[in-house]
């Protein structure tokens, strides 16, 4: 039999992406064995937190999770309190900090709102870190979105350069209601990964490193989800049921045909 | 660790879902042979999947409206009745089936204007037209399915009507499904309710059964381009509004952002001053 993990993984992409959180909890029930994995490699909707020292909104995922707590980039602390956590090293935590400063500035460039968040843990070499980014649209014109990036990285230092591998997914929900059309849920989700080596002279370069691979990264995914969601899901559509009579078209078609064969003997 | 009935219930699920390799999931063959038929014959139900019946030449469509027991089904247009495998959705056992003689001329004449509207405005489409006189329904199932494995997508059209002769009322359900799974996996689902009402003219009494059947359809052939239409300016509203609100192209000083200066300004002092 195949391996549970490739089927799950397999499964979970033909499943509604609407419907994630509880086919993850499903597929859980079925394979416990499983469970970390699982929670490793399906990405979820990410779910906001107030940082109770700062008061500043954070996002919660896998990677700053430990037990039933999450880690506040903000603070440091986790919510609700640990006695036993594991927190990243005193010199990447300054990196961290610093991260979730330029990424509170990114955010509000091209997001103009919402809420980001930056984690970063050892490794050993190296370190790694994810830069999450949730945007959440007014729901004016009873039209709702909503917009999640998630973006896992591995930092290599080799020499004075350093290896990045990105790993790079959007999570995006278009609800909207009317009466001629009634009810519409367009939503999914896209991955892409990405390798660079760039200079690291001084420690703060990884984040502007990172900064400007997961800048060009969301660039191509906003054109990418644009082509997909509004593009090839339309088309597909349009291609089951036609607007126009298809006899029509088909007449034209011949029309068309003869003109030119017409006209091509005349030109003989 | 769930039990078999929770297995059964989340597999079932799975399968309805999105028809896949659940068995190594399950890990259970036993019980899933022995459970999850119910299953595979709601998934084809619901999803009006298409089929070949041998000695038929069109396809037939599967639907609980044409559906006698759980795995017997009718095909209404040539007058047959077959035995369908729901896990390799195949037909055998085909024989005549006697339809139902007081709406079997309406009957006729509602499929033979569905065909022509679905032959001229589904690229593929398939319609079937159903009747019972102990309901007082006469009801019409199109569906379009189109698979593209190599391209990763595939889209389904349902559409399921219903028409009432005696009080000429219309009902319908319109569903559109796409998925789409390279690199990633998006979905657009969609559906509207819609209700209705044949004109008077067209109800009851003796009114040419044909015309009557043409009013039908041509109620069905508004809505559903309606609808599709609607649909059309959703993803233009969506992609102009909401998309864009969501996330800029570029920040409003149109360049992309100086890295450098970001860590200059709010990040670089801070770092070295520790």
């Amino acid at each position: 039999m195949a391996d549970p993990m490739d089927c799950a993984l397999d499964l979970m992409r033909r499943l509604p992406p609407q419907n994630t959180e509880e086919n993850l909890a499903s597929l859980i029930a079925l394979q416990p064995d499983l469970t970390e994995d699982l929670l490793n490699s399906i990405d979820q909707p990410l779910k906001v937190r107030t940082c109770a020292k700062s008061g500043k909104e954070y996002l919660l995922c896998e990677y700053n999770r430990d037990g039933n707590s999450y880690r506040s980039p903000w603070s440091n602390e986790f919510d609700p309190p640990l006695a036993d956590a594991t927190y990243p090293s005193q010199n990447l935590r300054k990196l961290e900090l610093a991260a979730n400063d330029a990424f509170d500035t990114y955010r509000d460039l091209y997001y103009e709102g919402g809420v980001s968040s930056v984690y970063f843990w050892d490794m050993d070499p190296g370190f790694a870190g994810v830069v999450l980014i949730r945007k959440v649209g007014d729901g004016a014109t009873r039209m709702k979105g909503a917009w999640d990036s998630i973006h896992v990285f591995e930092a290599q230092e080799k020499g004075r350069n350093a290896v990045y591998k990105l790993t790079s997914t959007v999570m995006l929900y278009m609800i909207t209601n009317k009466p001629e059309l009634g009810h519409l849920n367009l939503s999914g989700s896209m991955t892409r990964q990405a390798e660079q080596e760039f200079v690291v002279e001084d420690p703060a370069m990884h984040i502007s490193n990172i900064g400007r691979m997961i800048e060009e990264m969301e660039i191509k995914m906003r054109h990418l989800l644009q082509d997909v969601y509004f593009g090839k899901t339309k088309d597909t559509i349009n291609d089951l049921r036609s607007v126009e009579s298809l006899e029509e078209a088909r007449k034209q078609m011949e029309i068309q045909k003869e003109l030119v064969s017409k006209l091509q003997e005349r030109q003989r | 660790m769930a039990t078999s009935e929770e297995k059964i219930k989340i597999a079932s699920h799975f399968l309805r879902a999105a028809p896949p390799d659940v068995r190594v999931l399950v890990n259970d063959d036993n019980l899933l042979q022995e459970h999850i038929m119910g299953a595979l014959e709601e998934y084809n139900v619901e999803q009006l999947a298409t089929i070949k019946v041998p000695g038929i030449e069109h396809e037939v469509i599967i639907s609980k409206f044409g559906q006698i027991d759980n795995d017997h089904f009718i095909d209404p247009k040539s007058s047959k009745v077959f035995k369908l495998d729901h896990l390799r959705q195949v037909a055998t056992d085909v024989e005549d089936h006697t339809p139902d003689e007081s709406m079997e001329e309406l009957r006729k004449a509602v499929e033979s204007a569905v065909d022509d509207y679905t032959t001229n405005y589904y690229a593929e489409g398939l319609g079937a037209v159903y009747a019972s006189s102990s309901e007082g329904k006469v009801t019409v199932a199109i569906v379009h399915n189109k698979y593209s494995p190599s391209n990763f997508w595939n889209g389904r059209w349902r559409s399921v009507w219903t028409l009432e002769p005696e009080s000429g009322k219309v009902s319908g359900l319109l569903k559109a499904h796409v998925h789409y799974y390279e690199d990633g996996n998006v979905q657009l689902e969609t559906n509207k309710e819609i209700e209705e009402t044949l004109a008077a003219k067209y109800v009851g009494g003796d009114h040419p059964l044909a015309e009557r059947a043409a009013a039908f359809v041509k109620l069905i052939h508004a809505a559903e381009t309606g609808y599709q239409k609607a649909l059309n300016e959703s993803y233009h509203d969506l992609a102009e509004s909401t998309f864009k609100s969501l996330r800029r192209a570029l920040p409003y000083t149109r360049q992309k952002i100086d890295w450098n200066k970001i860590l200059t300004y709010r990040i670089g002092a801070e770092l070295s001053s520790k």
